[in-house]
């Protein structure tokens, strides 16, 4: 071998241990605290349950179970159903927000930033049981409703279908807020401009420049906002109670209730699987905006 | 016309998001035993139950313990894995960069499974070790997203010209990147300490019976022991978590969309 092939095989490994070195710390936890123990659970998902025993015996039972007990058909669609209302309700709430802030709001711009990402940074134990105190039937909403009149009796709100979207609206707002604002503050003022001097109103200009440019934003909210919807554990279990339980609830009680573990992996590989392949194809169909993620 | 409606309507959404959390700080306040509105009298009581309870305290103090070392590591490993994915040319990058960010779209249930699956099968039961493994997977994407950020945010040719000048590559890491990523890398450090900090899912499935951190507290405090001092310690860890924020904030501001 030539001089010149033994330095470049030297620069080639120092730079494999650099590579090495600095990615080595991460992937090592990712294998060890999450790839590995997800293969863990995907074999579990293959044992026998018998008499309240796992029992290291092949079987498809449990996955049979996830698609042939309507229950559990009936969790995951309602988890959807779910975070698809969510989106829906949080896209056209949100968007104006992000429009106002982007577009409007000049002296005000950073305080309401920081305001929006406030909810983000508290804990979303306290943010879920606040809204018993605010829909209890002594609480604020229930008292405002009676004092104007519309009605004399408390609503009961709580461990409902409402408070529960209700709940889920307030959590995951901000993630549909702040990308859709990322992409607007990121297009060029002169685009608008243009437009205008072009002789577009300001309803063309919205609908021909401003909301088609804005849609990398709309779409990683809807995403980020529907993901995290059909995964939520604390809002139906503290708002809804056992009749609003979604998919992380259920996955929960196999485990700690029922003991079920082979079962619970199941529904755990289950949902897993469906995340992904959802992420990968709206991922495909829709380019998402990476930097307005976060 | 448009734009007075477009206002009126941020003030509501604004107020949407704010009234819970104002919510539970009014009735930390609230001299009644119950959260009735309007609110009868002012007082300090829960506070004062509310730390000299011992369980509110310690959940206190094994938040703060958990979130520093969990989020220490986190920034620790994130901060190298940021450098390389935005610094170094490899062929599974993207690959790389995808699941470090996974914890974000994987459903926690599913994190917090794989984990509680783990500490059974090496016979764990709970405890530290796992409850901080788990916080530090969900803190690594948004350590890598913000120390990226400002990793791209400045010129490479810095670090550059360092070697040149004949620093070899710790040299250079320490001396020039690593002072230029500073305050992306507090960033980071803060936004993983919040995550841990407020994490409930994880914690709550792995975490055994000895370890109860404040979200857990609140929660059992919810379940099964109500009283008003959960929203005295509830205000208590909002205006942590906040005054995290802004710190937060000053360090990142010319990262845009952080």
């Amino acid at each position: 071998m030539s001089a010149d092939g033994t330095a470049a095989a030297t620069v080639a490994r120092r730079e494999r241990l650099k590579l090495a070195a600095h990615i080595g710390p991460g992937t090592l936890w990712l294998l060890v605290f999450f790839v590995v123990p997800a293969f863990i659970v995907l074999r579990t998902s293959f044992y026998s349950f018998v008499d309240g025993q796992i029992v290291p015996q092949f079987t498809l039972e449990n996955y049979l179970r996830v698609f042939r007990e309507p229950l559990y058909a009936e969790v995951f669609v309602k988890s959807l159903a779910y975070g698809l209302i969510v989106v829906a309700i949080a896209l056209p709430v949100g968007y104006p927000v992000a429009h106002f802030i982007a577009r409007k709001a000049r002296r005000n711009r950073e305080i309401l930033f920081l305001a929006l990402i406030i909810p983000f940074w508290t804990s979303i134990v306290v943010r879920t049981y606040a809204w018993k105190i605010l829909l209890g039937n002594s609480g604020l909403v229930n008292y405002l409703l009676q004092s104007a009149g519309i009605t004399d009796e408390p609503i009961r709100f709580l461990f409902s279908l409402p408070a529960v979207l209700i709940g889920l609206v307030h959590v995951f707002l901000p993630y549909m807020i702040l990308p859709i604002y990322a992409s607007l503050e990121k297009q060029e003022a002169e685009l608008e401009q243009a437009a205008q001097d072009l002789g577009a109103n300001r309803f063309r200009t919205f609908v021909r420049i401003t909301f088609p440019l804005s849609l990398p934003g709309v779409a990683t909210g809807c995403m980020l906002v529907f993901i995290m919807t059909v995964s939520s554990y604390l809002t139906p279990d503290i708002l809804g109670g056992p009749s609003q339980a979604m998919i992380s609830n259920v996955i929960q009680s196999e485990y700690f209730e029922t003991y079920n573990w082979p079962f619970g992996g199941a529904l755990s590989v289950t949902f897993l699987v469906f995340s992904l392949v959802f992420f990968a194809i709206y991922s495909r169909l829709i380019k998402l905006d990476g930097g307005a993620a976060h | 016309m448009v734009n007075a409606l477009q206002r009126a309507w941020t003030l509501l959404v604004y107020l949407f998001l704010f009234a819970p959390i104002v919510m539970v700080v009014i009735m930390s306040v609230n001299r009644s035993r119950y959260s009735v509105f309007p609110v009868p009298g002012w007082s300090l009581d829960w506070y004062r139950q509310a730390l000299s309870d011992p369980s509110i305290v310690e959940a206190l103090r094994t938040s703060a313990v958990v979130a520093v070392i969990a989020s220490v590591l986190a920034t620790s490993i994130g901060t190298l894995a940021a450098v390389a994915l935005v610094r170094l040319r490899f062929r599974l990058r993207k690959v790389a960069h995808a699941a470090f960010m996974s914890p974000l779209i994987i459903p926690e249930i599913i994190i917090a499974i794989a984990l509680l699956t783990l500490s059974t099968t090496l016979d764990f039961r709970g405890g530290y070790p796992i409850v901080v493994a788990g916080h530090v997977l969900m803190g690594l994407p948004f350590v890598i997203t913000v120390v990226s950020a400002r990793l791209y945010g400045f010129d490479q040719s810095l670090e550059e010209a360092a070697r040149d000048l004949g620093a070899d590559e710790v040299r250079t890491f320490l001396r020039v990147t690593l002072p230029l990523v500073l305050p992306g890398v507090v960033g980071g450090l803060l936004l993983a300490f919040t995550v841990s900090f407020d994490n409930f899912l994880v914690t709550f499935m792995v975490a055994g019976s000895e370890i109860v951190t404040m979200p857990l507290k609140i929660y059992s405090m919810l379940r099964f022991e109500f009283s008003p001092k959960i929203h005295a310690a509830s205000t208590v860890i909002i205006f942590i978590t906040i005054s995290l924020l802004f710190v937060y904030r000053a360090l990142t501001r010319k990262d845009r969309y952080l």
